[in-house]
Formats: C-alpha cells, structure tokens, sequence
C-alpha cells in the first residue's frame, strides 16, 4: 500500500550515457545494474520513487561524464518497463526533476521495473556525444513469496 | 551542533551535525568517510539536510559563514556551487549500500534562495529517511576537482527518530 511521504530506505543513482549526440529517435536504454535486479532468486526491487538529475544538480555522473543541461531534459522522455511491458510510457524527464516540482519526488507503486527494458527516447537534438543523464531510484526489497 | 525543533512532519529532536574535515585538495572521485560516531550509529536517521555557504550577493541570511573553526583550525565551508560535486553514499549495519551516490544538492533546503538563483532540488521539503547508519562505512564522493582552498569542511545534518 502506498503511503502518504516518501520514507527513503534504498536509493541508487543510475544513468544513461549517451556515446553519440542526441538525435531525435533514437532510445538509449538502462545497462544491467545489479542492484536494481537481484539474482538470488529471493528478493524483488520495487521502485516507489524517481528522481533525475542535469547539470545543475550534479556536477558529473560516478562514471565521471558530464551531466545533460537543463534545457536538453526537455528532449527526453522516459519509460519504464515492467516485464516486458512498458508500464510507463514516455515520461516527459522534466516531471521527475525535484526542482521543477517543488521538491517532490515523483512516487511509482511499487514497480518491478525491468532495468535493461527500460529507456530513454530523445524528441530532438541537443544533447552531445558524451554526456549523462541521471537517475536516482528510490527502492524497497521485497522478499518473493 | 544546531539547535533544531520539530520541523514540518520529520518530527525529530535530535540532530546531530557533522563536520566532515579535508586537509587535502579533493580529486576526482576522491572519498571522504565518516569517522565512526555512535551518536549516528546508535540512532536511527530519519532526516538528512546539507548545508553550504551562500555566497550570492543580497541573499541573506546565509546557511553557514564562509569559515568555521573547529579544534583551533580554521576550515573554509563549502558553497553552494560545490554542492553539485558531491555524493552521498550510506552502508547500513548489514553493510549494504542502501543510499548510493545521492547528489548532495537533492537534501539542501535552504528556504531563502529562490529557485532563480539557485537550484535546490530538496526544494522546501524535507527528505524523510528510514536507516540504521553504519557511520564508519559511509562516506561521500567527490565527482569534480573544484573544491574550495583546503582545509575544508562539508557539514551534513543527520535527524534522529525520538527513541533514541
């Protein structure tokens, strides 16, 4: 059951690179992040929070790349894939940007989003060859049943 | 250590603030651990705020002054530029990683700065947390070479539950 504030227990900072620039198009999908999908068979990930990130907020991403401008969020949308179904389709990234929201964190229901399905799809030029742009997941652990 | 009350629905009393030390000019990717503290390790944190010093002309109060002086040594506080540099990562007591590079900018709330000048992405919300801190094992990273002249300090708040 989803609760009135976000408590925060598990938080990771994903990102997406882009190894060319920007064309309108084109996805860039998740790399395989083992923390956001357990392989021990008895715990599930389950994504109640999203936050992104640009140039404004962090600096550099862990993998030392450049952040995306705030202007160029504008050219992303994101979906999130549960399974093999996209669940979330094309969010406009601007609506996960705490700042542009007062603060808030945007709140999912509990989803088991499957990482390496899920992408980013860039609507017009601008971002350039070697940039990132991050995600930080706020996250429970379940155990499976 | 600061002086808070009950703030919006964090319900915490107990704050603890801390002063982490650099003496060295901070690389890329440097890490800078918490000293173990049982007053973080023996409570459970339910609030982080960070903090900075404001260094944009007309605004006023600032969140801490230019330089604080702890153990007779006189440390320069972070602006709120260097923000962006900074990560935070926590390991909990089974010595998980529960919090992993959390931009710092995302727990700095201070409420004086319009978003014009300055993007606070914990905006004026409070962050609310559930973690037991193994102190010792948590740390924050540096992603950017352009910290302010050494010696330095990053001041983190953490809030307490009132069970403590």
């Amino acid at each position: 059951m989803i609760t009135p504030e976000l408590i925060i227990t598990n938080s990771y900072l994903a990102e997406i690179q882009f190894t060319q620039a920007g064309a309108a198009g084109q996805r860039v999908y998740f790399k395989d992040i083992p923390t956001l999908t357990p392989r021990d068979g008895k715990t599930t990930i389950e994504t109640v929070g999203l936050e992104v990130f640009t140039s404004d907020d962090l600096n550099t991403s862990p993998n030392a790349l450049p952040l995306i401008s705030s202007a160029n969020l504008a050219t992303l949308l994101l979906t999130l894939t549960v399974g093999s179904r996209e669940r979330c389709y094309l969010i406009p990234c601007n609506t996960l940007r705490s700042v542009l929201q007062g603060g808030n964190i945007r709140r999912f229901y509990n989803l088991p989003i499957n990482i390496v399905k899920s992408y980013v799809q860039v609507v017009s030029p601008g971002i350039a060859a070697g940039e990132s742009v991050c995600f930080n997941f706020y996250y429970r652990e379940r155990a499976k049943i | 250590m600061l002086n808070y009350t009950p703030i919006g629905s964090l319900r915490s009393q107990n704050s603890y603030t801390a002063f982490l030390r650099f003496t060295q000019p901070a690389a890329q990717n440097d890490r800078l651990y918490f000293t173990n503290d049982s007053q973080i390790d023996d409570a459970r944190v339910v609030g982080i705020e960070t903090h900075a010093h404001i260094n944009i002309a007309g605004v006023l109060p600032y969140d801490l002054p230019a330089t604080v002086e702890i153990d007779a040594i006189t440390y320069n506080v972070i602006t709120q530029l260097e923000l962006v540099n900074i990560t935070l990562t926590i390991v909990n007591k089974k010595r998980q990683q529960v919090i992993s590079n959390a931009p710092f900018t995302s727990f700095f709330n201070y409420p004086a700065l319009p978003s014009f000048l300055f993007n606070t992405p914990g905006g004026k919300t409070y962050r609310k947390f559930d973690l037991d801190v193994l102190s010792g094992e948590s740390y924050i990273t540096f992603n950017f070479n352009s910290i302010v002249a050494t010696p330095f300090v990053v001041p983190i708040t953490f809030f307490f539950d009132d069970k403590k």
